[in-house]
């Protein structure tokens, strides 16, 4: 007898349907599984055959093949234990075949028959959406992830014999889960961190707001206990929320990554990531042997914080050239080869020397060599891709000071600007294929960066005060562009290209100083 | 071609391992240039503090057509040299103690009939510091003086730039190297500048790598070359305070800029003005102490003006000083909002009376 199910497998972050297919026969009594299966695919022939047993259902001495289609796709993971015991149940003729045609199975089996969480739910439930199945069985703890997606029949089954209860019944559809409607995330806006903590910096919090508007990347620079990480933390929280097709995106990547959990199923907020200086290339890009999202795609719709970015390996560093041009990485690797979406935001925040005081020359003790050498850590190409770029200064006793009361904006009202900005740069790129001033092509500046006469005048007017390049000349109108925005403005003008002056970085004296 | 008694000097200045201490043990012994280089090798070998080694490099370079050959494409890369005794030979040096054997120099020598004055200071410079040396280094060009400096980074080079930037702006920099390596090398543009009006001077001969123990022995040459000494800014332990040191030893004034109490910055300087070093602030002191006549209708008068400055940006200028200020400090003092502050100072800077002395900090511009 033949029978056959469906499961579904990760490739990237996107998912792909998998046919399970069952054959019993005469013949010696084994059981084979082929497909180009993974060891731990290769295992779900003990655990099946074994839950099968512990279900209580009876399986005849026969010789059972198992096959796991397209089998030129490799097959790793352990979702597809599920529709392997129901194709294989379906083949005896124990399971009804009614059903199976419209439904996927995902899930691990324990020994004893129960259901175990999977990685990835997430996209194969989506892509079990997109084939036109009317349900979905997932293990119980992987509901609330799956849920996620509307139009399809979610079904939680505990049990391989819940399942199987499930593919009997003649409406499934009562089975569905029907508890809650979709998972929404605890309100946790009270909670997190908003600007109105920090004390001073107030152009470092304008570059971020900036910063933040534009989706420019950040650099920070300042002594030690200046407040950078601080401003670095709140940067996710000033930009708006994301958007359902986004929080699908961001959930994807962590789902594949097994970061989603039974508490939080779904992210619904914008990642902000923070890996330690010591990453790798392959942690930081994504990679293994069989491919998973690194960091930058972990961070992708939010924020990737680089700490001590001169700490961090300099090869490390130069993996994110690419991911900042694309807004996403390939990863080829022998296992497959995989897309992963890396739109992030770069925030980065760094010492200006080793001791931390330069340029405050009474402090520093650094020699200018090493000065030098510390700056020249980070790579000219890599600063390229830096629009903003601002330093943090010391702050003075009073400023710190608790008892002295400081009227500082919320969050929550940087927010609203920072909304108002994202929708114009909405507007206008709607016919572009991408969303912000950050990514604007030269011919792109030429288009939407169209400068007041005066500021145009006052443009030209500083070659002779100030060096730089073309490329320097293209941040500062995709800067100003924003800083316009901000204020709604249609025109960039002269206070809005003075203002992206001051946050220029790589030409000015401190890094020539540096580099030379 | 006949070898002269400059090509003896030549050689001997030439010869590896010997310096001034054993050059002038073998003067003292053999009488001239000429007895050392026909003496036979017992003889050398017995002179007091020459060792095998020396003989050997003594003897083995002895070939006078490849000494006649060296000079010559010596001087062919437009390098010359001078010796004590030569009528070339700087007037200043010639009283001191030490005085160099031998100069190498590209360029020219300073003018013996000209003022000089050696501006010296920290390599580990702050802006404060880097904008008097320059400044002074300018107003010393304008006023006709010669300026003597090192080329060493901060101070020295800082100093030196102004000088250049004053057309007719002489300038020597004695260097602790051979004269055709350009060390540091990030001061190449000044290297070659200042060849052309002024002259890159050195004790040591040409190929001889920047070892570190040469730079505090050329220090008397840049004190010696010089009337007068302005230190810009000295720590405690600044190769400043050695050229200084040298400078009272031959009897040259020492102009002090004057720092805060307890600066480390400044610890080496006001040491120096506690010592009875003058304590300068302006140009027109240090003139005075040279016996100059300080033209005061030449004053840079036609600087401070022709900028008219709006009400906003009087006062972000008001609040400005030598020591740079970060943009949100402005913002604090001024009380004007950040946004208006930074479009105000990118004005000013403009405007070539402010300058960024660092990232988003900001100083005024002398």
């Amino acid at each position: 007898m033949f029978s056959e199910a469906y499961s579904a497998i990760v490739q990237g972050i996107e998912g792909r349907i998998i046919h399970v297919e069952a054959d019993v026969s005469d013949g010696l009594p084994c059981f084979s599984l082929v497909g180009y299966l993974s060891s731990e695919a290769k295992e779900a022939r003990e655990r099946v055959r074994i839950a099968l047993r512990n279900s209580g259902f009876k399986i005849p001495p026969k010789k059972i093949t198992v096959n796991l289609s397209p089998a030129g796709i490799r097959k790793d993971g352990t979702s597809y234990d599920f529709a392997i015991a129901v194709a294989i149940l379906a083949a005896f003729g124990i399971v009804r075949k009614d059903h199976l045609g419209s439904t996927a199975l995902i899930g691990e089996l324990s020994l004893g028959g129960k259901s175990k969480a999977v990685h990835g739910v997430l996209p194969m439930v989506y892509t079990a959406y997109g084939h036109g199945m009317k349900y979905v069985i997932v293990p119980k703890q992987n509901i609330k992830e799956a849920l996620f997606v509307k139009g399809i029949g979610i079904i939680g089954a505990e049990s391989l014999e819940e399942a199987v209860t499930v593919l009997n019944c003649d409406e499934p559809c009562r089975f569905v889960y029907k508890g809650e409607k979709s998972y929404s995330a605890p309100d946790c806006k009270g909670k997190a961190p908003g600007f109105e903590d920090i004390s001073g910096q107030d152009m470092a919090c304008r570059a971020a707001e900036v910063a933040a508007a534009g989706m420019h990347n950040f650099l920070m620079a300042g002594a030690p206990g200046t407040g950078k990480t601080m401003i670095a933390r709140r940067i996710a929280g000033i930009m708006p929320e994301p958007q359902f097709s986004e929080c699908m995106e961001i959930s994807k990547v962590y789902s594949v990554a097994g970061l989603l959990t039974e508490e939080k199923p779904v992210i619904q907020e914008r990642p902000f990531r923070t890996p330690h200086h010591t990453i790798t290339q392959t942690a930081l890009a994504g990679g293994g042997r069989y491919p998973k999202p690194g960091e930058i795609s972990l961070a992708t719709g939010g924020v990737l914080f680089l700490d001590e970015l001169p700490e961090f390996n300099r090869q490390v560093l130069e993996v994110l050239r690419q991911p900042l041009e694309d807004g996403c990485i390939n990863v080829a690797r022998l296992g497959g080869n995989c897309c992963y979406p890396a739109r992030f935001m770069l925030v980065a925040a760094m010492n200006p020397c080793r001791c931390g005081y330069y340029p405050d020359r009474k402090k520093c003790t650094c020699t200018p060599m090493q000065v030098k050498n510390y700056l020249g850590k980070i790579s000219t190409p890599l600063l390229d891709r830096i629009d903003i770029c601002a330093e943090t200064v010391p702050l003075k006793l009073d400023e710190v000071n608790p008892a002295i009361e400081r009227k500082r904006e919320t969050s929550e009202e940087i927010r609203k600007r920072v909304m108002a900005a994202h929708e114009i740069q909405k507007e206008r790129y709607k016919n572009e294929d991408f969303m912000f001033n950050s990514h604007l092509a030269p011919s792109g500046i030429r288009k939407h960066c169209v400068l007041s006469k005066e500021a145009g005048e006052y443009l030209e007017s500083i070659p002779g005060g100030m060096s730089f390049s073309a490329r320097a000349y293209h941040k500062i109108l995709k800067t100003g562009r924003t800083i316009a925005d901000l204020e709604g403005k249609g025109l960039i003008e002269k206070a809005h290209i003075a203002e992206a002056l001051c946050y220029r970085n790589i030409n000015d004296k401190y890094w020539r100083e540096g580099r030379e | 071609m006949e070898m002269e008694h400059i090509h003896y000097v030549y050689w001997l200045s030439c010869v590896k391992g010997i310096g001034n201490v054993k050059r002038k043990k073998l003067l003292g012994f053999f009488g001239s240039e000429e007895e050392i280089f026909c003496a036979r090798e017992e003889l050398l070998a017995k002179t007091e503090g020459i060792n095998q080694k020396d003989v050997l490099s003594l003897v083995s370079g002895r070939d006078k057509g490849h000494i006649l050959e060296n000079f010559a494409s010596m001087e062919a890369r437009g390098i010359k040299f001078t010796y004590k005794g030569h009528y070339t030979y700087p007037g200043r040096l010639m009283g001191i103690y030490g005085a160099p054997y031998s100069l190498f120099y590209k360029g020219s020598l300073p003018d013996d009939n000209k003022k000089s004055v050696a501006v010296v200071g920290a390599r580990n410079v702050s802006y404060k510091g880097s904008a008097l040396a320059s400044k002074m280094g300018r107003q010393l060009a304008e006023n006709g003086i010669q300026v003597v400096s090192g080329l060493a980074r901060g101070a020295d080079v800082c100093a030196q730039k102004g000088c250049l930037s004053i057309a007719g702006g002489r300038t020597f920099a004695v260097m602790g190297c051979g004269v055709d390596i350009c060390y540091p090398r990030q001061n190449i543009e000044e290297y070659m500048l200042i060849q052309q009006s002024g002259g890159i001077i050195s004790e040591y001969p040409p190929g001889m790598p920047p070892v570190a123990g040469n730079f505090p022995v050329r220090n008397r040459i840049i004190s010696g070359l010089s009337d007068g000494i302005l230190v810009i800014e000295a720590g405690e332990k600044s190769g400043s305070l050695i050229t200084a040191e040298a400078g009272i030893e031959q009897g040259r004034d020492i102009f002090v800029f004057p720092g805060e109490i307890g600066s480390k910055l400044y610890y080496g300087s006001n040491e120096l003005i506690k010592n009875g070093a003058a304590l300068v602030t302006n140009i027109r002191d240090i003139m005075d102490a040279l016996g100059l006549f300080y033209d005061c209708s030449t004053e840079g008068q036609k600087k401070k003006v022709d900028v008219v400055l709006e009400r906003t940006e009087k006062i972000v200028y008001a609040s400005l000083s030598l020591e740079p200020a970060h943009i949100s400090e402005i913002a604090s003092k001024t009380g004007l909002g950040i946004q208006k502050v930074m479009e105000v100072l990118t004005g000013l800077e403009l405007k070539h009376i402010v300058t960024m002395a660092g990232n988003n900090y900001y100083a005024l511009r002398i």
